[in-house]
């Protein structure tokens, strides 16, 4: 009779391919076909084309040129949850991570968890161009521990812009000094289809401005949780009641795949629903691209005084680019970041092609810099951004920063919002939330 | 007497193609070890190793810490995991008490006489079908506009009607109810194909018998379409109610959990312990508890069945 495979051998063939599948698995995870791409070569992940592009202008430079030759970089484009989730899984695994990485403000903090930080500390690399750049924008959100471990090239100072056209019509007189002064511009230019603000309930982004406008933080240099500070509450109330008080605001129309300007908010503002907004450049960068007809009748100022210190700015946004541990060519990779973020050509190069304002200091002795803008009735937007910029208050970083912003949101700003809780109640609350993530 | 039968030797096994006579035939099972080895790396592999994560403190770069039952403990004190098992729940629940009783209705409504024809059949079997193949980002993109606050399909219907419009997708109130709508958009085709399928297999006869004894339409529903349809209604609802607690990619793309982690599901959130938070030991005992709570109710409706048949 013919004889089939035994229960004992498929058990044991069985066995044996299983035990070769879970070594191939554990290889399969350590392999590193995509990845640092060995000393000849550069890998880089971004999750943008323009940024992508901003990294691509570097290497045509001559001084890259010189120093590199034809060194090969390969650019990986992601969308922005997949590179950052990729990023951490390639970094945990201890292989697979790119050379250089695009690290968003708000994802660089799940990155220094732990006793094992996956990125070279840049510090001494930097060296002296530390003292060419507004470090709150270029290299805080990505310094931790003293140490720096990327380098941003967007200069977000936070600016108050408004309709001058219609200010003008109601007599308000302009540039505002004080919040007063915009809330009572607020009351004459607002009716039943018009708002003055736009304020969001599912973005922390408003009260995080006007708290460091204010003078605080969501944490201290320290890592510590200092959001329910008076001034804090009272930046957080101060918007609560512009929507619910003195009327001159709404809230924003968003979704929770853009919770800051999707496209319904630019046409509410292309309907003239909302005529002033306070945010960085790259918030303000949709009106000459999506409500064109509005050209000429913008005005950027600094952010007004009255809610406490009343700095005439704040820190919102930015993207660092980060060498990775497991990068094989360090040097060249830090060139890379070197020469697209600390020198004048290439950020320069950047904002021609995306008008982000750099935060290289040097740069904006060029000429395209301080160009006037049109749209925004012929100021020179350059000048104001580095004007305001030494005004800029430090980022604190905190390895649950990003977790707490997120929190912030469900836990704060919607309450406070969209529910009216009481904006103390709220943050005070918060607190315990803030010290759960950090256990 | 012949004795040549008797002492003649016993005749051979045929030779076949597939090897020696009394070998090992390992040739079935080396067509089927790719399909086994890939089960293994891809599924097996990861479910064992996060199996054990689930039992370490896992977060953030650096050493794991085994930590016993603490990350499984950790579950039933979590407000936001409690919020987001009873956010699963309630949609498991419109899933089995809604949807399969709405896709029942179709099927049977495109079954019976109210649709006549061969092609008018095939067509509604089409058109309830198209949602489920489409792509949830297209999903995401489409309800984001039918859902939209100012002028949204829905809210424009409700203000001609006189009734009171929402923010759909950012209003605590009513965020969840839009992700089961949408839900219910998306997997009712499929979910009344499974009950075309059986009513297909219902014999003629029976009905026929049925009618032949008097019975009304609704009689012979109740009486005989209903329960020889029950294997089907089993399935249905053992897997709406697997699916549903695996639901993510609805929510996470038109509230991401929110407002207020009033659409937050165990999906979601185990996402966001994962890769938002970096506690990878918490997220794997997230994921396992989804897989034991998947587990229980399943056996519970199938127990339930059983005990039904009786």
């Amino acid at each position: 009779m013919a004889r089939g495979l035994s229960r004992r051998d498929f058990l044991r063939t069985g066995g044996g391919a299983f035990v070769g599948a879970y070594a191939l698995g554990l290889a399969g995870c350590g392999g590193g076909e995509q990845g640092s791409s060995g000393g000849d070569a550069l890998e880089f992940w971004a999750f943008d084309e323009g940024r992508a592009n901003f990294a691509k202008a570097a290497l045509k430079t001559k001084e890259w040129k010189d120093a590199h030759g034809d060194m090969k970089v390969n650019f990986r484009i992601f969308p922005y949850e997949q590179m950052h989730d990729k990023l951490l899984t390639a970094l945990v695994s201890g292989k697979g991570a790119p050379d250089v990485a695009d690290v968003e403000i708000s994802r660089f903090s799940n990155f220094i968890k732990g006793e094992e930080l996956p990125f070279l500390d840049l510090t001494d690399r930097i060296g002296g161009d530390i003292d060419d750049v507004y470090k709150p924008a270029a290299t805080d959100p990505w310094t931790w521990q003293g140490k720096i471990y990327g380098v941003g090239n967007e200069l977000n100072t936070c600016v108050l812009a408004y309709r001058q056209d219609l200010m003008d019509q109601v007599g308000a007189r302009t540039p505002f000094e004080t919040w007063d002064q915009v809330v009572e511009a607020g009351r004459e230019v607002s009716n039943n289809d018009r708002k003055m603000f736009a304020l969001h309930d599912i973005a922390f982004g408003d009260h995080y401005m006007l708290s460091q406008s204010s003078g605080t933080a969501l944490f201290d240099g320290g890592g510590n949780y200092i959001g329910d500070n008076e001034a804090s509450v009272a930046a957080l109330q101060f918007l609560r009641d512009m929507v619910y008080e003195s009327g001159i605001a709404s809230i924003a129309p968003v979704v929770a795949s853009d919770n800051w300007y999707p496209p319904q908010y630019r046409s509410a503002f292309a309907d003239e629903r909302f005529v002033a907004l306070f945010g960085p450049p790259w918030h303000l960068s949709f009106l000459p691209t999506d409500v064109k007809e509005q050209s000429g009748k913008w005005t950027v100022q600094g952010l007004p005084t009255g809610l406490g210190e009343g700095l005439p700015t704040a820190n919102f946004g930015g993207t660092g680019q980060c060498v990775t541990t497991q990068s094989q060519n360090p040097d060249a990779a830090y060139d890379l970041i070197r020469i697209a973020n600390l020198t004048s050509e290439g950020v320069v190069a950047d904002f021609e092609a995306r008008t982000a304002y750099p935060a290289y200091k040097p740069a904006y002795k060029d000429p395209a810099l301080q160009k006037s803008n049109e749209y925004f009735g012929g100021q020179k937007l350059g000048q104001i951004y580095s004007d305001l910029a030494p005004d800029l208050p430090p980022f604190n970083q905190s390895p649950v920063w990003g977790q707490a912003t997120v929190a912030m949101i469900r836990e704060v700003v919607t309450p406070v919002m969209q529910d009216k809780e009481d904006a103390q109640t709220a943050l005070s609350d918060f607190r315990q939330i803030v010290e759960e993530m950090k256990q | 007497m012949d004795t040549g039968s008797a002492n003649a030797p016993p005749p051979k096994p045929p030779k076949t193609s597939r090897g020696r006579p009394g070998g090992s035939n390992l040739a079935p099972y080396l067509f089927l070890l790719p399909f086994f080895l890939i089960y293994a790396v891809f599924l097996i592999y990861p479910v064992l190793a996060a199996f054990r994560l689930s039992f370490y403190e896992s977060s953030g770069f650096g050493g794991d810490t085994f930590t016993g039952l603490d990350n499984y403990a950790r579950l039933v004190q979590d407000s936001r995991y409690l919020e987001a098992l009873k956010n699963t729940t309630l949609y498991a629940l419109a899933s089995v008490f809604i949807l399969s009783p709405l896709a029942l209705l179709v099927a049977v409504a495109i079954r019976s006489f109210v649709v006549p024809t061969a092609a008018f059949k095939s067509f509604y079997r089409i058109i309830f079908f198209l949602p489920f193949i489409t792509s949830f980002v297209v999903i995401a993109l489409m309800f984001n506009l039918i859902f939209n606050n100012e002028f949204g399909l829905l809210n424009n219907a409700l203000s001609a009607l006189g009734l009171q419009t929402f923010n759909w997708l950012n209003d605590e109130r009513v965020a969840l109810l839009a992700i089961i709508l949408v839900a219910i958009w998306t997997y009712l085709g499929i979910n009344a194909l499974y009950f075309l399928a059986g009513l297909q297999n219902i014999p003629e006869e029976v009905l026929e018998a049925a009618a032949v004894d008097g019975a009304s339409r609704l009689q012979t529903f109740w009486r005989v379409t209903l329960p020889l349809l029950r294997p089907v209604i089993l399935f249905v609802v053992v897997q709406a109610t697997i699916f549903s607690y695996q639901i993510f990619e609805i929510p996470f793309l038109l509230t991401a959990g929110g407002p207020s982690d009033s659409t937050l599901t165990l999906a979601i959130y185990l996402y966001e312990v994962g890769f938002r938070e970096f506690d990878r030991g918490y997220a794997a005992a997230i994921g396992y508890s989804m897989a034991i709570i998947a587990v229980i109710l399943a056996a519970i409706q199938l127990l339930a069945a059983r005990r039904l048949d009786r």
